[in-house]
């Protein structure tokens, strides 16, 4: 029988079988989409800016309100989404995938030098917006087969999405309750308890 | 404090507990031996603690878990605030062939894993039962589906199992708790199946030890979601929610957390003594019971056996037949199909039940399979997708995140678990070279996945595939995950029951052949794996066991 296999990762296989499409897969899925090894524990205290520059903050904020701007709900850069990002560069990710993280930040200067003669903070809007969307095109639709790309754009715009909907605000837009009280199966998503 | 007890049990997980509190109940001064650490739920548990509380939001401290936990990790329940409930792989190391993986994942303290499990709970039949016996493959059971049906009872009697009867011989229903309720999506493929396979194949709700209603005591769920972070209204069965404080409650049992048993001592054919490193400050202290039971997991109990050795038993102690730490057995995960489920845009799943749906096992039931043996079971469930879907999904803007707070499309997913046939080279033995931080020899693991086992794989696939399409779920793929023994955390046998001395460790009631004192009450007695989870059938044997052990000690017979 001809059937079309789908690619698992060893991210979605790893979480219990009725957890698929959740958030909880999602956070799971981001854990071990960098996996390799390596050592070393890090000592820095949280709360403090751990790695990315000023400069390479503002590339973070500008790129992830792209992705997430103030509308009826807040920003990201509103939930604090740079810090999360600077936090997970800085004491989640191993050496190389932090290196590569930051060339990426900075291949956006380099893009948008290209385009406007400015770098990516100083270029107009409408450019940045368009080297965004060029980056997020590369990305699958929901629903579809194909399997998600690595690096740089793919990182962040996991690290941005994750980082907004893990905070308290966040999670309020998705009606998320910490303690429902019972289980609805099949409701109007109003009526979720 | 005194040394000498009725009855030591060693360990305190899911059969360590029913240990405690059987042999307390039945009037045994029962000492309690925990290699690890107490835990103290409201200091402990960590299951209402929000996502944004976490350091890494979730993601986990990445970096000490690859340092300290690097086999952990794997388990998808040894997460950011989960892993505290995981061993240290640098304390406590085992090996394996390098060819031949195994993840063994696992917890060290009071509870066990009783405290991070799936809590999904399925009863065997005498298709299991005689399962061996009719295929010449292993040794037979002991005991029959009669012998334990008592105990089943008796069991979820006391922990509290939800779910719906089904009436199935080869899948007996428990004594159950209201079902849980099924998503909109996992019902219309249950209706399909109905349709397309009429009571050859059933979908249902998961069986699990959660409470739908309150229970002798503890109070139903509210479905906050991570069970394996602990739960302080003990909504599911663990040791520390029910069994423990049952043994408590009689004044008779004595818990000593932070106790490293690394050894029996024998006197000709009893159990003289329990030796303790304690974990904490390297103390060497000894116990004495009337009656010993080794509840320590599957494979713990082997390795203290294997490292008691002695004139009479050079292989290990209880280990005549030469058939400890033999036959070691794990069930295959990881083979299934999902898809796209249509309909049902204005209807919502409720994120976190915390359980899933059931398929029962249809393949060798009436029928006999060309390609394998035995059979195998589905878990698995259909819901809506959250906010995670946009961390790797094309989308921008205001409307992006506006989409993001509503739930995507249904998604319904059939994720195969397998039966797993004994075969002798699949093993444990000491390692002569590695010794755990206690200085205890560590275990050199040897599993490999069989020819039967692989032969169900793809059928797992296609079947799960077959029965979605039937169901009208659009485009269905199947998958194939590469998952190594261990992963599936149903790790049993080594010291397997049977009828002869000279092929099996123990009797029919638990009890090694070779020293009627020592009883073994773990997944380590399980003769053949069959497809369903397992817990449930050790805690059935273990207060079998105790029943047996009490009256034989009345009888003066020990």
């Amino acid at each position: 029988m001809n059937r079309k296999a789908a690619l698992r990762t060893l991210a979605t296989a790893a979480a219990l079988p009725w957890m698929a499409p959740d958030e909880l897969a999602a956070l799971f899925d981001a854990r071990r989409s960098l996996a390799r090894p390596e050592v070393g524990l890090s000592s820095r205290a949280p709360g403090v800016r751990v790695a990315l520059t000023d400069h390479e903050l503002e590339i973070v904020g500008l790129v992830a309100d792209l992705i997430l701007p103030r509308s009826d709900t807040p920003s990201a850069t509103d939930l604090g989404v740079p810090a999360f990002v600077d936090l997970i560069v800085g004491e989640w990710m191993d050496d190389e995938d932090a290196s590569e993280f930051r060339a990426g930040l900075a291949s956006l200067d380099d893009t948008a030098r290209a385009r406007s003669g400015a770098p990516f903070a100083a270029a107009p809007e409408e450019n940045r917006l368009a080297i965004v969307r060029t980056l997020d095109e590369g990305l699958p639709e929901v629903g579809s087969d194909a399997p998600v790309p690595d690096g740089f754009y793919p990182t962040l715009k996991r690290l941005v999405v994750t980082g907004y909907f893990t905070t308290a605000q966040g999670a309020s837009q998705t009606g998320y309750r910490i303690t429902p009280g019972m289980y609805a199966g099949c409701v109007a998503p109003g009526d979720r308890p | 404090m005194r040394n000498e007890y009725d009855a030591i049990v060693i360990g305190s997980g899911i059969t360590g507990g029913w240990a405690a509190k059987e042999l307390t109940e039945a009037g045994l001064e029962t000492l309690v031996l925990e290699a690890g650490p107490d835990i103290i739920p409201s200091r402990d548990y960590t299951e209402h603690v929000p996502v944004w509380d976490m350091r890494f939001r979730g993601l986990g401290d990445r970096k000490r878990l690859a340092e300290r936990q690097a086999v952990q990790r794997e388990c998808y329940a040894c997460d950011e605030l989960g892993s505290a409930f995981f061993v240290d792989d640098v304390d406590n190391p085992y090996t394996t062939p390098e060819d031949a993986p195994f993840l063994f994942l696992r917890g060290r303290q009071v509870g066990g894993r009783s405290i991070m499990w799936a809590r999904q709970v399925y009863r065997l039949s005498d298709l299991d039962f005689e399962a061996n016996a009719r295929d010449g493959v292993g040794i037979d059971w002991p005991i029959r589906y009669a012998d334990v049906e008592p105990w089943y009872d008796h069991v979820e009697r006391f922990i509290g199992v939800s779910g719906e009867a089904l009436g199935l011989p080869h899948l007996p229903d428990s004594r159950f708790l209201p079902p849980m309720q099924m998503t909109c999506a996992e019902d219309h493929v249950r209706r399909g199946i109905a349709r397309a396979y009429g009571n050859e194949r059933v979908l249902t709700i998961g069986r699990c030890a959660v409470l739908t209603q309150d229970h002798n005591g503890r109070q139903a769920c509210h479905f906050c979601g991570p069970c394996e972070r602990g739960c302080r209204t003990g909504s599911y069965f663990s040791s520390l929610s029910s069994t423990l404080p049952a043994a408590r409650a009689t004044g008779r049992m004595t818990l000593r957390p932070n106790s490293v048993v690394h050894r029996l001592d024998h006197r000709n054919d009893r159990v003289s003594s329990v030796h303790v490193i304690d974990r904490e400050t390297g103390e060497d202290m000894e116990f004495t019971g009337r009656v010993v039971f080794l509840a320590a997991s599957t494979l713990e109990s082997t390795r203290i056996l294997l490292n008691s050795t002695s004139a009479d038993f050079p292989d290990g102690l209880a280990n005549s037949s030469g058939a400890l730490g033999h036959y070691l057995m794990d069930h295959t995960m990881g083979h299934g199909a999902a898809g796209d489920v249509p309909g049902y845009e204005d209807r919502a799943n409720q994120v976190r039940r915390i359980n899933g749906i059931y398929l029962p096992r249809f393949r060798n039931v009436h029928d006999a399979h060309p390609d394998f043996l035995r059979g195998f079971a589905y878990q698995g469930g259909g819901s809506r997708s959250g906010w995670g879907r946009g961390t790797s999904t094309r989308g921008m803007g205001a409307d992006f995140k506006a989409s993001l707070a509503d739930p995507g499309p249904w998604r319904m997913s059939l994720y195969g678990f397998g039966e797993c046939l004994p075969d002798r080279e699949n093993r444990i033995e000491l390692d002569p070279d590695v010794v755990d931080a206690w200085g205890i020899p560590a275990m050199k693991i040897t599993c490999r996945w069989g020819d039967n086992e692989r032969a169900m794989f793809g059928d797992m696939a296609d079947s799960a595939a077959e029965m979605l399409e039937a169901a009208g779920v659009r485009n269905v793929e199947v998958f194939h995950e590469d998952n190594p023994p261990g992963k599936t955390i149903h790790e049993m046998g080594t010291a397997r029951m049977g009828r002869d001395a000279n092929t099996s460790v123990l009797n029919g009631f638990n009890q090694a052949h070779d020293l009627p004192n020592l009883f073994v009450v773990d997944g380590s007695c399980m003769v053949s794996s069959a497809n369903q989870n397992p817990s449930l059938t050790y805690m059935a044997l273990t207060a079998r066991a105790c029943a047996y052990a009490v009256d034989q000690l009345n009888r003066l017979e020990l």
